[in-house]
């Protein structure tokens, strides 16, 4: 009882102390994301000219000194910083210049998508690689353990934008599949329909195998070599000389161990469900917030882009937080102190 | 849709008019020979809608396609008369993006066609100017309204005017496009449909503005008041609040995000063939207006198409994969890919077109004549060494290699059809020629050493030139033609891309040897926009900023250019206020004359070929265009006006 209580104490102390140290790190994260997005030459401004100047229009002088004064950016920058950082603790994360949209709506309505797109793939991720990460270590050195090895590392160095291209030819050579995107141009916008969900179903596989690919290959691998540590360990040797089923001593003792190296690159792993995969984002065309935080990168886009890397932010902290913990429940040899 | 009035024969009859009386008058396409009609009397005709607005007409939400015309509607003649229905797909890189079909949205109070050369009335039934150029009055059709049903008054111009333009709030220096020196054009509301915009000095570009994008209607002129007020906190105490719900600070900044036809606001009342109905991260919607005001020659009210269906795709090169896929309706296709494309094209359902790119020259070079170094200033300031330069330029091989043959391999300057257009220019210094290129450079100073590829300067030391430049729509493999062509005559450049920011605060600063921008904006009706195409010394190409600034701020800053450039600018300056045809003509000439012998923008090839992609099924396409900003793309060939053969399909 006492030492329950004592662990509960512990356990409160350090996710209150960890939950001060996030505070901080977040505010100045605040500050340094706001200023090094202003930190090239110009302003939102400079890039929306130019985009108007690559389409060969014109916008004269008038109008920019027009245009800066009402978007403030004529304002000193700590100001600006001031006015979007207050917005944002209220939950207000201000608008998009380029999107001409509240930031709050444009992340609502990519979320979904983004949210779908990475448990889908993670899914695919972990429901691949685990499974085989366990066979080839259990079978070292046979064939299926080199050739999923091969695969593996083929699957490692392809880039995922080259393979996202090759992949939408692909669909789109065999089955008519539009190119880019999650649906086809004339069901966007459109109510719900079985045509629709079958249009879907239809461009999922590229984008889940694209964003999947690297992350399967890496984690086959460290499933493998964590999972070989673990097997020469003595532990493992004591409990199939006393007769423990085999299928049953892998998966209750080295695998759970095996596992510690995924569970705390976990950490990243909220960042990535709200951002998904920003390059296969882009090049696929894919309606999340990846592309959206790239585009707001490149135009300074400040409010969009700051409350981006805010949100990611904020996830990754709190990510690394629920990590730790989960560690701490699943081996018991990590102490919280 | 071809040249019925020339740009000529509109002015002459147009002042005839303002001579006799102020006449409204009402214009069609068909009646364009005759733009002066006495006063009419509107005759009640029967026309034709579309089905969709049919439908809502029978369910009592919009009234009869009659009482939604104008009394006069603009009759567009087509060549094949259209079906109702489907959706136009296109993509931009973000919402509210440039894409392919945008410039149909521009609806101005003139209008011009694919060759930039006609202006004749569209919004307005009829223009007139006086005499002097001083003063112009446009009488806007009658019964004209917004897409949401309000009239379009010449209230709606003057609110404009008084509550935007000149509202120091939203615009703290004033608008540009109506200000000749000093002072503000003069807006007046002379009844219900006519307004008068009035300059002190002659300003006869005014009717060219008229048909461009400065004065399009519910964007950077006119605006729909009605709606407007909400946003502006002098009629609306509120507007802030609004402005706040949006996510803006103050109204003003709400207001300069509502009032331009791109920004992606939704329901915007609009004068255009179709508005934005919906607007999201991913798409834009655009559907018809039911209140556009032109029908074709049958009168069924115009657009054919219902939808225009804009997905953002923010990657190009998958832009230009969806391109070759049939994603899009009509877009344009890299010359590079074009195997893809043709390869593509039972697969994807289009066919291709070649139009051309109106540029008069794909990419052109200025050497900065304000230059800070003084070798290098004396050097770029004599003409011998830029007719060398140009002379060096082997053009064939240009076009040959890049453009198929297809592009014109000549000096850049502007358009042929322009009236005032001199062959002589075209051929100016055009012609390759090494021997002579390297005679005009011994000449200028720049020594050959034996066994050195390069040239020295005159001081002895190794005389090499930076060309800055942005990525363009020309291929970049056109640079290194020029710089070794360059080379070959002892010419040492370096091509080096930089971001677009660096290259402008660099450019601007006058710190540039030599830069490149493709030369558009050279038809007629562009040509003469004053102070704006790439051959003005102060835009894009940055070629002599301390002379513009002298001469724009009478001597307070800058630097006193030569006396040929004084002329000039005054000469430029006495033909925007050109008070007669002749005048016009001849001033025209002598400008371009002096810019073109000047060869300040060492050209090229121009008019270079685009193939675009069309998809199966769609109607009155044009067989050729000339695509550039100069005839604000998709506005000059009438998107308003193309079908799909089973509209359906394409629903």
């Amino acid at each position: 009882m006492l030492r329950s209580s004592l662990v509960n104490r512990a356990l409160l102390r350090y996710i209150a102390k960890r939950i001060a140290s996030a505070a901080v790190v977040l505010v100045l994260i605040s500050f340094f994301a706001f200023m090094v997005i202003q930190l090239p030459p110009g302003d939102f401004l400079d890039s929306y000219v130019e985009e108007l100047s690559r389409s060969g229009m014109a916008v004269d002088s008038s109008t920019l000194v027009a245009l800066r004064h009402a978007y403030g950016l004529d304002r000193p920058m700590i100001v600006q910083y001031w006015e979007w950082v207050s917005r944002f603790a209220r939950g207000d994360m201000g608008v998009s210049f380029i999107y001409a949209k509240k930031v709050n709506l444009i992340i609502a309505e990519r979320l979904p998508w983004t949210l779908m797109l990475t448990f889908g793939s993670m899914l695919v991720t972990y429901g691949i690689a685990i499974p085989i990460g366990i066979y080839t270590a259990r079978r070292q050195y046979s064939t299926a353990d080199f050739l999923t090895s091969f695969i593996a590392f083929i699957g490692m160095a392809t880039p995922g934008f080259l393979l996202a291209l090759v992949l939408m030819w692909f669909f789109y050579l065999s089955f008519g599949v539009s190119v880019g995107g999650l649906q086809s141009p004339r069901f966007i916008g459109q109510p719900f329909s079985w045509a629709k969900a079958g249009d879907l179903l239809m461009h999922l596989p590229v984008p889940l195998v694209v964003i999947g690919i690297a992350g399967i290959a890496n984690l086959t691998r460290t499933m493998r070599a964590t999972l070989l540590d673990e097997l020469g360990k003595q532990y493992v040797i004591t409990a199939r000389a006393k007769g423990l089923p085999e299928s049953v001593l892998i998966r209750r003792y080295p695998v759970r161990v095996a596992l510690n190296p995924i569970i705390s690159s976990g950490g990243w792993l909220l960042a990535e469900l709200f951002s998904g995969d920003t390059v296969a984002g882009i090049v696929l065309g894919l309606p999340t917030i990846g592309p959206v935080m790239y585009r707001a990168l490149l135009a300074e886009d400040m409010f969009l882009a700051a409350s981006c890397v805010m949100v990611m932010s904020i996830l990754t902290v709190i990510g690394f937080l629920i990590s730790d913990l989960i560690l701490a429940y699943i081996d018991p040899r990590i102490r919280l102190d | 849709m071809d040249d019925r009035l020339s740009r000529r024969a509109f002015l002459r009859y147009a002042t005839a008019a303002s001579l006799v009386t102020l006449s409204i008058t009402q214009m069609d396409g068909d009646d364009a020979h005759n733009p002066a009609r006495t006063e009419q009397k509107p005759v009640p005709r029967k026309y034709k809608e579309a089905p969709m607005l049919a439908a809502r007409v029978a369910s009592g939400k919009l009234p009869p396609v009659e009482e939604r015309l104008p009394a006069f509607p603009f009759v567009r003649h087509v060549a094949k008369i259209g079906k109702y229905g489907g959706t136009l797909y296109d993509q931009a890189e973000s919402p509210g993006g440039r894409f392919h079909f945008d410039g149909t949205l521009i609806v101005a109070a003139q209008e011009t066609d694919n060759g930039g050369r006609l202006i004749r009335p569209h919004l307005c039934d009829s223009v007139s100017a006086t005499p002097d150029f001083r003063s112009f009055e446009f009488h806007i059709r009658q019964g004209l309204k917004w897409s949401d049903g309000v009239d379009l008054t010449a209230d709606d111009v003057l609110w404009w005017w008084w509550n935007e333009a000149r509202n120091t709030t939203i615009f703290p220096e004033g608008p540009r496009t109506f200000k000749v020196g000093d002072n503000f054009a003069d807006f007046t509301c002379l009844d219900r449909l006519t307004f008068r915009i009035g300059f002190r000095e002659p300003f006869r570009p005014c009717l060219n503005l008229s048909a461009s994008e400065y004065m399009a209607f519910g964007s950077y002129f006119g605006q729909p008041a009605h709606w407007m007020k909400q946003f502006h906190k002098d009629f609306n105490p509120d507007a802030d609040n609004i402005a706040r719900k949006n996510g803006f600070a103050a109204w003003y900044q709400y207001y300069m995000m509502v009032r331009e036809y791109m920004h992606p606001v939704v329901n915007k009342p609009h004068v255009a063939p179709w508005v934005r109905v919906a607007s999201t991260t991913t798409h834009d919607i655009y559907e018809r207006n039911p209140y556009f005001f032109e029908v074709d020659q049958e009168g069924n009210q115009l657009p054919y198409i219902d939808r225009l269906f804009v997905q953002v795709v923010e990657d190009h090169r998958l832009q230009e994969a969806r391109r070759a896929t049939g994603s899009v309706s009509e877009g344009v296709c890299d010359m590079s890919q074009i195997s893809i494309f043709e390869k593509n094209e039972s697969r994807g359902h289009y066919a291709m077109r070649h139009w051309h790119l109106a540029d008069g020259s794909e990419c052109m070079f200025a050497f900065n004549l304000n230059h800070k170094d003084s070798v290098k200033r004396k050097i770029y300031n004599d003409l011998r060494f830029r007719e060398a330069l140009s002379y060096a330029i082997d053009r064939r091989r240009i076009n040959q290699t890049l453009y198929f043959g297809q592009a014109k391999e000549w000096q850049a300057t502007i358009s042929p059809n322009v009236s005032y257009f001199d062959s002589e220019w075209t051929s100016h210094c055009a012609q390759y020629d090494p021997a002579k290129a390297n005679n005009l450079l011994d000449q200028v100073g720049l020594r050959r050493v034996v066994d050195e590829p390069y040239r020295l300067g005159p001081d002895g030391n190794r005389f090499v030139s930076v060309v800055i430049f942005n990525k363009q729509n020309f291929p970049v493999e056109l640079l290194e033609f020029v710089r070794q062509d360059w080379a070959q005559v002892g010419i040492e450049v370096i091509m080096k891309e930089a971001d677009f920011r660096y290259r402008e605060w660099l450019c601007r600063a006058g710190n540039q040897d030599c830069t490149c921008w493709n030369g558009d904006m050279v038809e007629e009706i562009a040509a003469y926009l004053p102070w704006v195409t790439k051959w003005n010394p102060q835009e894009v190409l940055f070629y002599a900023i301390d002379w513009w600034l002298w001469y724009y701020s009478r001597g307070k800053s800058g630097v006193k250019p030569p006396q040929d450039w004084i002329d000039q600018f005054d000469r430029m300056a006495a033909w925007y206020s050109a008070k007669s045809e002749e005048e016009y003509q001849r001033l025209g000439h002598a400008v371009w004359d002096f810019f073109s012998r000047q060869l300040v923008c060492i050209g090229t090839v121009g008019f270079a070929p685009q193939p675009v992609v069309i998809a199966d099924g769609l109607q009155n396409v044009p067989e050729d265009v000339h695509m550039g900003y100069g005839t604000m793309w998709a506005k000059s060939y009438f998107v308003q006006t193309y079908y799909w053969d089973l509209p359906e399909k394409h629903a």
